[in-house]
């Protein structure tokens, strides 16, 4: 007998740069994944509700409502605060990264996009259990 | 360029704006990104053809991200290194297509001008190199 077929995980990827958004999300659909896209922090906090996805990529500067802003909103909303989200910047410097684990983000990865290093990240959350990502989104520190 | 790579040169990290090195690295990222994507086709359907020169772009694209970050960030990010970028990288040998990239990486060690490109292509429709 096979092995069940894993059931294929959504990823919201909340982008505003058309090519950075193009190309992520041929790549991730290529590895299997369902994208849906967001182009601004407000569509983003509003899809995360509509679509339910398994994770999402947030950029960080985004129009309309900024990455951080997008994912306090995110994190405070009961329905979606158990979502895993992995911060995406070009902005490389050490505190931008403490900016978005203080914003409530799960992780943090730059640009240049390093598709392995970011796979291997969102695999660890994908296969997180929920009740310790709950706990960790409702942990003040 | 030649200073910048130069190994010699006692390590100085000069403070840019951050809007600045944000700015250098977006298109980085657009041209690193497609390439791959485009490696991971081509090596499905033409391995001989357009690869060679995917990877010569994309490790050129990746040596540029590793200069930028060893010369202009003070507290660079989890991010690989212009050594890193010369290192094959084992845990991307393990799987296809991203031992290609591995490999690109290791051409961005210095060795593009060496790497030669295995291809028919006509002469007159290869990149023009600066001699």
């Amino acid at each position: 007998l096979s092995p069940p077929p894993q059931p294929i995980a959504k990823i919201l990827l909340v982008e505003d740069n058309e090519m950075n958004r193009d190309m992520l999300s041929r790549r991730l659909e290529r590895r299997g994944f369902q994208v849906a896209l967001a182009l601004d922090g407000q569509s983003g906090v509003e899809m995360a509700g509509s679509e339910a996805p398994d994770l999402i990529l947030m950029d960080m500067s985004l129009p309309v409502l900024d990455g951080w802003e997008a994912t306090r909103r995110i994190k405070s909303a009961p329905a979606t605060q158990h979502i895993p989200i992995i911060a995406l910047t070009a902005h490389a410097m050490s505190d931008d990264r403490d900016r978005a684990l203080r914003a409530g983000c799960d992780d943090y990865d730059t640009k240049p996009i390093d598709l392995s290093r970011l796979l291997g990240k969102m695999e660890a959350l994908l296969h997180r259990p929920p009740v310790e990502r709950a706990a960790d989104a409702g942990d003040p520190s | 360029v030649s200073e910048l790579e130069d190994s010699t040169i006692e390590p100085q990290r000069h403070q840019l704006p951050s809007g600045l090195l944000h700015d250098l690295r977006t298109p980085l990222n657009h041209i690193i990104g497609y390439s791959e994507w485009m490696m991971e086709q081509a090596q499905e359907e033409d391995p001989s053809g357009l690869l060679p020169h995917l990877q010569k772009v994309c490790a050129a694209a990746h040596h540029m991200a590793a200069l930028i970050r060893e010369n202009f960030e003070s507290s660079p990010g989890p991010e690989e290194t212009l050594a890193d970028a010369a290192r094959p990288d084992e845990r991307s040998r393990a799987s296809e297509p991203e031992a290609w990239l591995a490999a690109g990486k290791s051409i961005a060690a210095g060795e593009l001008a060496s790497a030669e490109v295995a291809t028919d292509e006509p002469q007159a429709n290869r990149p023009i190199r600066d001699s």
